[in-house]
């Protein structure tokens, strides 16, 4: 080896590690006194280093590398995401046997109907459609599959429930331009579609229907971002990889009187429609990585977060039992309904039956994404 | 602690070589304690308790390496050697076969007993023979007793081979223990080295653990399994085994080179082999020649008559098989090899075969029986085996086509070419041409290093999204 190679190798080698080290020392401190403070002994390294490749220096940066060798090589999978054949970004579901999620809802329905409670369950649409699944093939999703024999189980014993799959299919909505393509959630004009759905449905449940000013889309104003949205998948992939989405937000143009009360942050915030539910913080342009922009709407999952319209057109509560395709709905629901309770049983440790009774629940809706089949903790309501 | 991640690279080898090269001015016997701690960090840093396991180790073949030289002489010698290699071999067989063991007794006759379930040491197998060979070695002069346990401690212990070898013989190292000298040439040709085995590793090995995980998961779950893809899941894992493996044994050579230590060579190109022999004489070669140094020669080697030949070869093949794992997997493997190499050496085959036609197509029957040796050898139990060999000819529930084999195919075409390429001895034919020019060797000479680490940049990417980074020798 001539000697300008090696030299050259040493001062290149020494500079890529030692910079690591250097740039990295922070990490590395945090990382230790992370062990440290779990006072686990066992798992002591495996915390440093989980910790210390989570925060390691410019990862982003390094995503953005590793996104554009796959994108050069044209691959289809990249850090647990699957490129669909339109492009859009989406993480495929194994098979689960949902026969026990189904029991819990079926038992669940059983009790509300005893405490002469209605529920819905309504079933919101994967971002993988049933219809036109766009995978690469060789890969396989069970998502709707999943979601499917779920459904049925319930339609056989009889328990209350819409499927917004179907309705998307049957309203002839392209179901791609329903979904960002860089995360898995629909997009907000999407989402105001579904709480139409839902707003008609407890509508036809409890014979009381708002004006129809509050389910047409023209009573609001839009504003549209462009390139202003990195969803969850695309930060797996980077921007150039994945790209970037648009993002459309629909604020009500009629008058709002609404608050928000989320206990376990101490949380309350009031006033139309946008002071309480809009957190436009999370569209900082300059943190494309960090900040999940679609969480605009309501700012991110709670255990427990109660909107109140004081001005609402319907004098119902309405208990939901969501994730976090529900949130933007449930903002929209919360002009419509006195009170709108929204649980997350991922999160909600409470009793669910004694907080139907204390809060004077008049219907419960349950919606979920086909994801939520894989946590059986999501339909575990005991 | 292993080689392909980020701590290893951006803490622990910068402490580890800052502060032994700080130590450079004072005696060799400083920057050794430094190598013997930061080798004990290195193991403790899974499981801290298989420290204890290792450092009875080394306590005790010190004290046999003591021995074995203060009564070399004398008439019990034999038996002293043969106690000291047995210890050795009880603790390898309690800590790693003894479950096993307690499980075929039991599926023969009940459960008459219980014992705790033992969790395996990781390197256990490759540091009880390097210890094995220190007393050996000191018996026969290879290689001079160690009076300081230090020493013998960073024989065994030394961190670069310290998990997945190669297994360095006493003989190979007893110099260098106190008298190497770190020079600018070893350590640049040792990072060359750590760079080229870092980026086979997660660049072709772990890429193609994904292809072969599928295809060996659908087996042994009962999924339906295409023979296409069967076929392309064995090749898979050929290239896996050989890239992980071989990898790591790149960059134990290199970073022994950045401390000084000259390691010999554990690859040699196997998948061009002419036969099973001219195979093993090439794959894994230090423990190969560990067996053949330490079992097979002492046993008579060949110079014995047909029957104690076979014997031999059938001994050798099933300790093989029985180090890799405790499981009927790796015996059914080291008995394929006894049968293969048994038959080539009574037959002596290879080497009648004359035309070349005969000897490509022996060549071929070869890698086919490697390929189906790697069957063997990545599947859990011989019922997967049989149900993964059926899916190959299209017996089983999978037909002949899998959409996965367009998938994977597409997916890591480069990888595949890689694969393919580096598996020949095709960069010493560059090699060698370039060194004919001298203005495009001098442009090669600049050129290399930026292209080795920036390619080790991209491949930190992979560590940092944590792609699929899986190590295979929790066996061994």
């Amino acid at each position: 080896m001539k000697k300008i190679t090696q030299y050259l190798y040493i001062g290149l080698f020494l500079l890529m590690i030692g910079g690591g080290f250097v740039l990295n020392f922070g990490n590395l401190t945090e990382a230790t006194k992370e062990a440290v403070e779990e006072y686990d002994y066992d798992a002591w390294s495996i915390i440093i280093e989980n910790r210390f490749n989570d925060n390691f220096w410019n990862r982003y940066g390094f995503i953005e590398v590793n996104g554009t060798v796959h994108k050069i090589l044209g691959q289809r999978q990249m850090n647990g995401m699957v490129k669909l054949n339109n492009g859009k970004l989406v993480s495929t579901v194994e098979y689960r046997d949902v026969s026990y999620s189904a029991q819990n809802v079926i038992d669940f329905y059983a009790k509300l109907e005893e405490m002469n409670v209605p529920y819905i369950y309504i079933q919101a649409p994967y971002d993988i459609c049933k219809y036109d699944s766009q995978l690469p093939a060789g890969i396989e999703d069970y998502s709707n599959y999943n979601a499917d024999v779920f459904l049925q189980l319930l339609s056989e014993n009889n328990v209350p429930n819409m499927d917004l799959r179907e309705c998307l299919h049957e309203d002839g909505m392209d179901h791609y331009d329903s979904f960002y393509k860089t995360d898995h959630h629909w997009t907000i004009e999407t989402s105001f579609w579904a709480y139409t759905e839902v707003v008609n449905c407890i509508s036809d449940i409890l014979g009381e229907a708002p004006d129809s000013k509050y389910l047409d889309m023209g009573n609001y104003t839009k504003t549209t971002l462009e390139d202003a949205v990195l969803g969850s998948n695309g930060r797996k992939t980077g921007i150039v990889y994945a790209g970037l989405d648009d993002i459309t937000m629909l604020v009500p143009n009629f008058e709002t009187q609404v608050d928000l009360s989320i206990p376990e942050k101490d949380l309350y915030r009031q006033g139309d429609f946008e002071d309480a539910f809009m957190f436009y913080e999370r569209l900082d342009g300059n943190n494309l990585y960090e900040m999940l922009q679609y969480n605009v709407y309501m700012g991110q999952d709670y255990a427990c977060a109660v909107e109140t319209c004081q001005n609402a057109p319907v004098d119902a509560n309405i208990l939901l039992i969501k994730d976090s395709f529900a949130r933007p709905v449930s903002a929209f629901m919360g002009t419509v309904y006195s009170e709108v309770h929204c649980i997350d049983m991922r999160y909600y440790e409470g009793n669910i039956e004694e907080y139907i009774q204390s809060n004077d629940i008049d219907i419960v809706v349950m919606m979920y994404n086909p994801y939520m089949l894989t946590n059986e903790g999501a339909y575990k309501f005991e | 602690m292993i080689f392909s991640s980020l701590f290893f690279i951006f803490v622990f080898l910068v402490v580890v070589l800052a502060v032994y090269y700080a130590l450079e001015p004072l005696p060799i016997i400083f920057r050794n304690i430094w190598l013997f701690l930061a080798s004990l960090f290195f193991y403790a840093w899974g499981e801290p308790k298989f420290c204890l396991v290792m450092l009875g180790s080394i306590g005790l073949n010190y004290i046999w390496g003591l021995l074995v030289d203060r009564f070399r002489d004398s008439k019990g010698i034999k038996a002293l050697l043969a106690v000291a290699v047995a210890s050795n071999l009880i603790v390898l067989f309690i800590v790693k076969y003894l479950n096993f063991t307690v499980s075929i007794v039991h599926s023969v006759f009940g459960e008459i007993f219980t014992i705790p379930q033992i969790l395996l040491p990781i390197g256990v197998s490759f540091y009880t023979f390097q210890a094995i060979s220190y007393v050996i070695d000191v018996y026969r002069k290879d290689g001079e007793v160690q009076k300081n346990p230090l020493n013998v401690g960073l024989y065994i212990a030394f961190f670069p081979q310290l998990v997945a070898g190669p297994i360095v013989r006493y003989d190979t190292v007893a110099k260098q223990l106190t008298g190497r000298k770190e020079t600018v040439a070893d350590f640049a040709t040792g990072i060359e080295r750590f760079l080229v085995g870092f980026c086979k590793k997660i660049l072709i090995a772990n890429t193609l653990a994904v292809v072969a995980d599928a295809s060996f998961e659908s087996a042994r779950m009962g999924f339906d399994l295409g023979a296409d893809f069967a076929w392309l899941g064995a090749l898979a894992y050929s290239f896996q085994i050989f890239f992980d493996f071989s990898a790591y044994s790149d960059m134990a050579i290199g970073l022994g080179k950045m401390f000084g230590f000259h390691f010999n060579e554990n690859f040699n190109y196997p998948y061009v082999a002419n036969s099973v022999a001219d195979f093993w004489r090439r794959w894994h070669i230090s423990l190969g020649s560990w067996f053949r140094d330490y079992v097979y020669i002492p046993m008579g080697g060949s110079r014995v008559k047909m029957g104690r030949l076979v014997w031999n070869t059938f001994a050798v093949w099933m300790l093989t098989g029985i180090w890799h794992g405790a499981n009927w997997t790796f015996i059914l493997w080291g008995f394929m090899y006894f049968v293969l190499i048994a038959f080539e050496k009574v037959t002596g085959l290879p080497k009648k075969l004359k035309s070349a036609w005969a000897k490509g197509i022996y060549r071929v029957g070869t890698l086919l029986a490697v390929l189906f040796g790697w069957i063997i050898f990545r599947s859990a139990t011989p019922g997967t085996v049989i149900r993964y060999v059926k899916a190959m000819f299209g017996l089983g529930q999978g037909g002949l086509h899998d959409d996965r084999v367009i998938l994977y195919l597409s997916e890591n075409w480069l990888f595949w070419i890689a694969a393919i390429l580096l598996s020949i001895p095709m960069y010493a034919g560059i090699k060698a041409w370039v060194a004919k020019h001298p203005k495009l060797e001098s442009v090669w000479a600049v050129i290399k290093p930026f292209a080795l680490v920036g390619l080790a940049l991209i491949t930190v990417s992979y560590l940092v999204i944590n792609a699929y980074n899986p190590f295979i020798y929790f066996n061994f």
